[in-house]
């Protein structure tokens, strides 16, 4: 990187410490605080809706994915719509009224203290300690880029994101999200814009999709109906639709967004915009990665993306290195001319000549990063580095650090809905609830910023202990999963079942999130069907539910448990 | 406030709902052609 990109990343993270944190000043409640004072227009929450969706990771894995697989993925989103209409008729207008600080505040109305801090104690340590993989995954991509050690950019972000949302307050996160949404959308559109520039004279927009096409690239539909597949127009309208409504309807860190809004209207639309925008968004994120895959048949591309770090595993073998690389260089040209070729005849014979030397071609690749699986002892992959390793050799100087600078939006975005949505939850629903003397204004103004810089030091902690902890990272962020579908379920029950009773939510929230935990165990082997303890999986099964379908297997589980319930309970009380 | 009121919308808002829902199934059908043309 040349002085000029880092000069231009610095600048950013510069202007964004000091964007976020300058409205924190005026701030003199924790409704000013986490709520805004409730006076946010609704393209400025629109916009923080869909940065603190699409984190670092989404950013550089879809690119990666689509680089690798095709633009299957895409399809987890066409449920956005159908979900944003749903919540906009139906939660957002009772939040709204409520007027409430945090989603599960309008749970003890109905059910109780108990489900309230049940809920609201599940969102803190499955959030809070998730952050840490929201940190670290990122600032480990940045980290090879930038040649700094990790934890240098562990704390980067870390630090960045805590600063101004702890100063800032929920104005400080709209308003940086805004432009760090404005930059993530820059970033993707002058990566294809370059991507079409440097394309070889004869090979335009028409050729570049017409080579992709012969590969099967463009697969963005499948109608397939399968449980077990991750991306298919089944799980991505039917089951998907219960992860987007329990995420923008019951998750803290979307749910804050539209609590800031003006009016009921502004709310409802912040919403629409991402229903308007989310699925163009994926769409072109996964085309260029698409287009990355042709740019790299013209400009051959290195064996494995994540070059920097394997030099001393390949110092250790320089001939078979050389060797290896000068016959993986001679598949890449033999793969250009038959992709000359093809798009210059157009025939058949010369597609399947180009597919074969394609597969030729990513062979050689795969075996390299089994053999690097083996010598470093890990499961290599290099998907979420190639589109960073794109920005940093083919780029421009200067508009290297403007992407990289996308690259920590990206992340930084998504870091401080969380943070003071975690905050919010800390001080509304446990320390103002259950403290019995009440404080002055500015008492719980100030506990509400030191929970964020708590919870700030909390996830940065868990980010540079990624490497211990990971483990327990792992076992949290999946009884997260377990949670999702679930808590949307007590949504429902609250809204729209009248005789349903605290206790009952208690117990349909259990039995919801033991019957997913129970769910994710099922595998399928030779078409049968089993049932394995976590430790026991045999090689060759394949799990029977893809993660998008426990969604739906929890909202239905809540929701028939809860009603059950309440009948028998009723019944015994006659 | 009533837990169980449904809310209402007015004609001019219901537009702005069925174009989204429409929208919807736009980007499906989007998809689709746009497997079926391009992708072979």
């Amino acid at each position: 990187m040349s002085i000029l990109d880092w000069f231009v990343l610095l600048a950013f993270l510069a202007y964004t410490i000091w964007d976020g944190t300058r409205s924190g000043s005026k701030a003199a409640s924790i409704r000013d605080y986490f709520l805004a004072g409730r006076s946010m227009p609704w393209w400025a929450m629109g916009l923080s809706v869909m940065a603190t969706q699409a984190s670092a990771i989404t950013f550089i894995s879809a690119t990666g994915l689509a680089f690798m697989e095709d633009m299957r993925f895409v399809q987890v989103y066409l449920a956005v719509p159908f979900a944003m209409v749903i919540l906009s008729l139906t939660i957002v207008p009772f939040f709204y009224k409520k007027e409430v600080y945090s989603a599960y505040e309008v749970l003890e109305e109905r059910f109780g203290l108990g489900t309230r801090l049940l809920t609201s104690g599940l969102f803190l340590v499955s959030r809070g300690l998730a952050l840490g993989t929201v940190i670290a995954a990122p600032a480990y991509v940045l980290a090879l880029i930038l040649g700094l050690p990790l934890w240098i950019t562990i704390l980067i972000i870390g630090i960045t994101a805590t600063i101004y949302t702890m100063l800032g307050g929920v104005v400080g996160v709209i308003k940086t999200d805004v432009k760090q949404m404005a930059i993530m959308l820059f970033g993707v559109f002058f990566a294809l814009f370059w991507v079409w520039y440097k394309m070889p004279p004869g090979i335009g927009m028409a050729e570049s999709v017409q080579l992709a096409g012969a590969l099967g690239k463009l697969n963005s539909l499948s109608l397939n109906f399968d449980i077990s597949d991750k991306y298919n127009l089944w799980s991505g309208v039917l089951a998907s639709l219960f992860l987007m409504l329990s995420y923008f309807g019951s998750d803290q860190t979307q749910v804050q967004r539209y609590l800031t809004a003006k009016s009921l209207k502004d709310a409802q639309n912040s919403l629409l915009l991402s229903a308007v925008a989310k699925v163009p968004m994926q769409f072109i994120i996964l085309f260029l990665g698409v287009m990355m895959y042709i740019f790299y048949i013209f400009h051959p591309g290195p064996l494995s993306f994540r070059t920097a770090e394997l030099e001393g595993y390949n110092a250790q073998d320089e001939i078979g290195q050389t060797l290896r690389e000068s016959h993986f260089n001679a598949l890449q040209s033999a793969r250009t001319n038959a992709a000359l070729a093809y798009v210059e005849s157009g025939a058949d014979a010369s597609k399947a000549e180009f597919y074969e030397t394609d597969a030729a071609v990513r062979y050689v690749r795969d075996k390299e990063l089994r053999r690097l699986s083996e010598a470093t002892g890990t499961e290599f992959n290099d998907t979420n580095y190639i589109f960073p390793y794109f920005i940093i050799t083919e780029m421009p100087a200067g508009i290297i650090g403007l992407i990289i600078a996308a690259i920590f939006a990206a992340a930084l975005s998504s870091i401080d809905s969380a943070l003071n949505a975690l905050s919010t939850c800390s001080i509304v629903d446990w320390y103002q609830r259950l403290h019995r003397r009440k404080r002055s204004d500015i008492h719980y103004l100030r506990a509400s910023r030191l929970s964020t810089l708590i919870w700030g030091i909390v996830a940065t902690a868990a980010a540079l202990a990624l490497g211990e902890t990971n483990s327990i990272i792992e076992l949290v962020n999946q009884i997260g999963s377990y949670f999702y579908g679930s808590i949307l379920g007590v949504f429902i029950l609250m809204l729209y079942f009248r005789k349903v009773h605290g206790k009952a939510a208690v117990i349909a929230l259990i039995s919801g999130m033991m019957v997913v935990f129970l769910a994710d165990l099922m595998y399928v082997q030779h078409g049968s069907m089993f049932l394995f303890g976590v430790h026991d999986i045999p090689a060759g099964a394949q799990k029977m539910w893809s993660y998008l379908w426990l969604n739906p297997i929890g909202t239905g589980t809540v929701v028939l448990v809860g009603w059950v319930t309440s009948i028998l309970a009723a019944q015994t009380q006659r | 406030m009533n837990f169980y009121k449904p809310y209402i919308l007015r004609m001019q808002e219901r537009r702005k709902y069925y174009f989204i829902i429409a929208l919807g199934f736009f980007f499906i059908m989007f998809l689709w052609l746009f497997t079926i043309l391009f992708n072979h």
